[in-house]
């Protein structure tokens, strides 16, 4: 019996050490299975990922495989994660976790193939560990099914070069980039065509909203995309289209911006390392400039998850795997992933002053609403934007006819 | 030795093995026809009558025929009526253009390069035939980039002389146009092979008698060209109407249905039945309804095929 | 008689004043105006090819702002070879084509010759049948080839993804039209030749193996090529089947990287279209010839 003791102290012992401070214990699930993780992590991040997943798989003898979606066999990078999960979630060899948008989930709830978030696998004082927008969007319908990792949005990048101060309103930037325009350099570029998630801080400060609060509960049937506010927010887009050309697709704008041949665009952290490259010290990053009428932009906050297979036979240890994840891997999507931290503070990690200014434009930002009616909201919307940049129709006419569409594609997902 | 169209020798005395033969012949072929004509059309009946969809995708069930209700309904959130009956009539006009452009352009050329004291016809006949040979996925992504309007090769064309840079993609009706021009690029070679083969077939004293006898040019086409050339031409009518009735790829290829229309159905301006289809089972994972669509357009298809046999006297040719 | 005295004296004044066989100016304009009509129209259908080369020559991504191109380069031939799927497209096209061509004579072949040589119950239908569904599109049943195809992934064999699914769908699909038009050709084929086989002992498949086989080359040929071409042309099935990069056939390939995710790469994919059409060029312009026969035949004695 003292010799059990004995032994079983100094396993303790040994073992406790080995376990860094601040380092979060994971659980002991079963031991031996294999965890195939689905991602799209930028070649940066995936191999610091692997490590830090590695060193979780050591401490239960499972293994675990990520799974890129640039991977042959998996779509070749033109299926998302959540598109692999719509086609092969049953099948046998699919992921056990995958790491998706937060506003897919809510479709994926619907089909059945996402598993509730455990309720007691993350505690309280884990919780208030992330910033509120974050934890609150792993929500769907008031029932959690996600861990939070990262959260991106848009913000104004800018070439030093030739802005020195970024504009703080919209008609200072106009008239900046009408005079920056000359040759083939242009004042200001960006992805026109993106669609509602490029433009939405447009709708949102004009009145327009995607969907209504209803007893503290997000409501479906309350759509405020074709009220007032946002035709007054579209006709203000079509006007940009002055300085824009209106097909300007995503890439044009950001290979002219990387090639320095544009003063301003909108965009994400997701291009920041690329342009840090291209422009080096004259890279500027700032919220978006307030709207005419003087009310802030505030861009769409979109979160990036984990979700848990729900035909998997690993759930257990997948959502440990995905809650260890998130809470040790903070730094590592911080300085490789291209995306912040979903935590309010990290310690042990240094934001760029790019960083920063992201952090900033987020803070005032809107989560987007991850409600399965949001799925539906996309497509309508996006040809509403763009057929009234190009001139086709008019805003009032668009909008009513995307609320329809919207309001069609609700009433057929929900029978 | 005259020819003789075949006949069975054997009385065959219907022994099991015997009788049971040519269907051993057939077998194979019957197998693809089933694995890949048969079992997708039951299944498409199938999913047409459940509510298998993108947000039902492993938990879909049975709701009877309330989509084929949606396709006949005007309800503002419900009824794709409007819709279909508007891609009806577009595959219908598209069709029936493209018919019309393709066998005109082909006869044309097919006439002109007919005649042997053109110089050069040789030359001119095999460069004519590249729209045909090239792949065609290749060649109509190549339009939409000879189309485009700020990069394309026709706007800076016309920019160069003044005429502005119409907007050919992107505008419902300069787009409707494109596409059955580019089509034709694409199927007059094909049209233009096969006329010129008829017309080589057609006596050339017949010609020259009319001529002697004082018929005009004009004279000799009407009453000499089109009726040696309409019985072997006239099946190929209907067979290109149904193909470019069905023509998605090439819809799908070069405008993408684009611009999109304000409708609910979420068809584009430019869409044909099998495009919007397609778009809509490959990027909105609408599968119930476009079974649903799809039973209604074989419906379609029966009765077209119905008009062709009758056209063609097709039951006539079984012996 | 008069008829002919007629007929010589127009014969006559047909020919110029030397009583050679020159033209008439009137025959000499309309000459002229045939001539250049198709020289026109022949620059109007070769500028768009005439156009992607020089795309492809082109530096840069996008097209020249002029006629031809600002700066010449290969460096596209190059990224194109090195830096996308191109040979993997090329190399699944290959096979998947062959062996949807070649299924599809076989099939096909046997099958034709029992309806033109047999005379069984259900023949008059069987023959409705082909052409009945001769109009029936693909695209009807994309629906449910999907649902099928994953639904037998995910149950029994992984066969999304795979190419069996999609071979079997063009195969059978390509059955009506092509049997209908293989049945017709055998159908003038002389019964004489199977009949002397018969007398000298052969049997029903031997017959047809020794002697109508050899004879029915033109119209393999023409199956074979079509199956062929239609299974490298196609890429809607594809898209809805295969999602697998390393998969993809060459039409489908090529579709999605010009269509790419965000933007197009036009002189990349010009110069992938170079690349891609050169061999179908070849092939066709000696193919064409078989070609134009099996369908003419097809049309002209059907």
């Amino acid at each position: 019996m003292k010799r059990t003791i004995l032994a079983l102290s100094a396993a303790v012992l040994i073992i406790l050490p080995s376990t860094g401070p601040g380092m979060v214990q994971a659980a002991r699930p079963r031991a031996g299975a294999t965890i195939t993780v689905w991602e799209d992590f930028p070649n940066t991040a995936l191999p610091q990922m692997q490590t830090l997943a590695n060193k979780w798989a050591a401490t239960n003898g499972d293994t675990v495989k990520f799974v890129s979606t640039s991977q042959p066999g998996m779509g070749g990078g033109s299926t998302s994660v959540t598109g692999l999960l719509q086609l092969k979630a049953k099948n046998k060899d699919a992921a056990d976790l995958a790491y998706t948008t937060e506003d897919s989930v809510g479709t994926l709830v619907l089909s059945g193939i996402v598993a509730p978030r455990p309720k007691d696998l993350l505690s309280a004082a884990d919780q208030a560990k992330y910033q509120t927008g974050a934890i609150n969007a792993t929500n769907v319908n008031g029932v959690p099914y996600s861990v939070p990792q990262v959260v991106d949005g848009l913000a104004l990048y800018y070439n030093k070069q030739f802005v020195q101060t970024p504009p703080s309103t919209w008609p200072q930037l106009i008239t900046m980039a009408k005079k920056l325009t000359k040759g083939n350099r242009y004042g200001f570029l960006f992805y026109i065509t993106g669609g509602l998630y490029y433009t939405y801080w447009a709708f949102n400060a004009y009145g327009g909203y995607v969907f209504g609060n209803s007893g503290g509960k997000v409501d479906p049937t309350n759509i405020g995309l074709a009220n007032a506010g946002a035709v007054q927010a579209l006709t203000f887009l079509k006007s940009l289209a002055a300085i824009v050309p209106p097909t300007t697709d995503y890439n044009a704008a950001d290979s002219n911006f990387s090639a320095g041949k544009v003063a301003m665009t909108i965009n994400g952290p997701w291009a920041l390392a690329g342009y840090q490259k291209a422009l080096g010290i004259n890279l500027g990053v700032a919220p978006i400039p307030s709207l005419p009428n003087g009310k802030t932009a505030q861009t769409f906050i979109g979160v990036r998850v984990w979700v848990v297979n729900n035909f998997s036979k690993n759930q257990a240890a997948a959502w440990d795997l995905a809650k260890y994840l998130s809470l040790n891997g903070q730094v590592i999507s911080g300085t490789y992933e291209g995306r912040l931290p979903s935590f309010k503070m990290v310690p042990g990690w240094t934001p760029s002053a790019a960083q920063v200014a992201f952090s900033k434009a987020f803070s005032v930002g809107v989560p987007m609403p991850n409600i399965p009616a949001m799925a539906q909201v996309w497509t309508p919307m996006n040809n509403a934007i763009n057929l009234v940049v190009q001139g086709h129709a008019g805003p009032a006419t668009a909008l009513n006819a995307a609320l329809q569409q919207i309001k069609a594609g609700i009433a057929k997902q929900s029978s | 030795m005259a020819l003789t169209t075949a006949v069975s020798p054997r009385p065959s005395s219907p022994s099991g093995k015997r009788k049971l033969f040519p269907y051993a012949w057939m077998t194979p072929a019957l197998l693809f026809m089933a694995v890949g004509i048969l079992v997708p059309l039951i299944y498409t009946v199938y999913i047409s009558g459940t509510n298998y969809d993108q947000a039902h995708l492993y938990n879909y069930h049975w709701v009877g025929l309330r989509n084929y209700g949606y396709a006949f309904s005007s309800d503002p959130y419900t009824g794709y009526a409007h819709g279909y009956l508007w891609l009806f009539a577009w595959t219908f006009a598209f069709a029936i253009s493209c018919t019309i452009v393709n066998i005109c352009a082909g006869g044309a050329l097919a006439l002109l390069v007919n005649n042997p004291r053109l110089p050069g016809r040789f030359l001119f006949r095999a460069l004519l035939i590249l729209p045909w040979a090239l792949p065609f996925t290749i060649t109509v992504v190549a339009w939409r980039g000879i189309l485009n309007t700020d990069f394309g090769a026709v706007n800076a064309i016309l920019s160069s002389f003044g005429l502005g840079r119409p907007d050919w993609l992107n505008d419902p009706n300069l787009a409707k146009l494109c596409l059955i021009g580019v089509n034709g690029w694409f199927s007059f070679p094909y049209f233009m092979v096969l006329i010129l083969s008829i017309l080589q077939a057609i006596p050339g004293d017949l010609y020259e008698v009319a001529e002697i006898d004082g018929a005009s040019a004009w004279a000799r086409f009407i009453h000499i060209t089109i009726p040696s050339t309409w019985p072997a031409l006239a099946p190929l009518i209907v067979v290109q109407f149904a193909f470019q009735f069905n023509n998605a790829p090439f819809i799908y290829a070069l405008t993408n249905g684009q611009p999109p229309s304000l409708d609910i159905s979420g068809r584009g301006e430019t869409d044909i039945l099998g495009s919007y289809l397609f778009s809509q089972v490959r990027n909105s994972e609408n599968f119930a309804q476009m079974a649903a669509l799809g039973v209604l357009i074989f419906v379609v298809i029966i009765i077209l095929s119905l008009f062709n046999m009758r056209f063609t006297g097709a039951f006539k040719e079984t012996k | 008689m008069a008829r002919e005295a007629r007929a010589a004296s127009r014969r006559a004044s047909r020919m110029n004043p030397r009583g050679d066989r020159h033209l008439r100016p009137d025959q000499k304009r309309v000459i002229v105006v045939s001539w250049v009509t198709v020289l026109l129209v022949t620059l109007l259908t070769l500028f768009p090819i005439f156009w992607i080369v020089m795309t492809s020559l082109n530096l840069g991504d996008s097209f020249a702002t002029g006629l031809l191109p600002d700066h010449y380069t290969l460096s596209h031939y190059v990224d194109v070879w090195q830096h996308t799927d191109f040979t993997i497209w090329v190399r699944n096209t290959l096979v998947v084509g062959t062996i949807t061509g070649v299924l599809e004579v076989v099939v096909i072949m046997l099958m034709a010759y029992a309806f033109s040589r047999f005379r069984f119950a259900g023949r008059r239908w069987g023959l409705a049948l082909l052409v009945a569904l001769q109009l029936f599109p693909a695209i009807m049943a994309l629906s449910a080839d999907y649902y099928l195809v994953n639904w037998i992934s995910a149950n029994w064999v992984p066969i999304s993804d795979n190419w069996i699914g999609l071979i079997a769908i063009y195969v059978g699909m390509s059955i009506p039209f092509n049997a209908w038009l293989f049945k017709g050709y055998i159908d003038t084929l002389p019964y004489d030749l199977e009949e002397s086989a018969y007398i000298d002992g052969a049997g029903r498949f031997v017959a047809f193996w020794k002697v109508i086989m050899p004879l029915c080359r033109p119209m393999m040929a023409f199956i074979f090529i079509q199956g062929f071409l239609a299974c490298a042309n196609e890429f809607l099935l594809v898209s809805v089947l295969i999602t697998d990069a390393s998969r993809k056939t060459f039409s489908m390939g090529l579709f999605d990287f010009a269509m790419g995710n965000f933007t197009t790469n036009w002189t990349d994919f010009a110069a992938a279209a170079v690349m891609g059409s050169l061999p179908w060029v070849i092939i066709f312009m000696i193919a064409q010839k078989w070609f134009v026969s099996g369908l003419a035949g097809g049309a002209v004695k059907g």
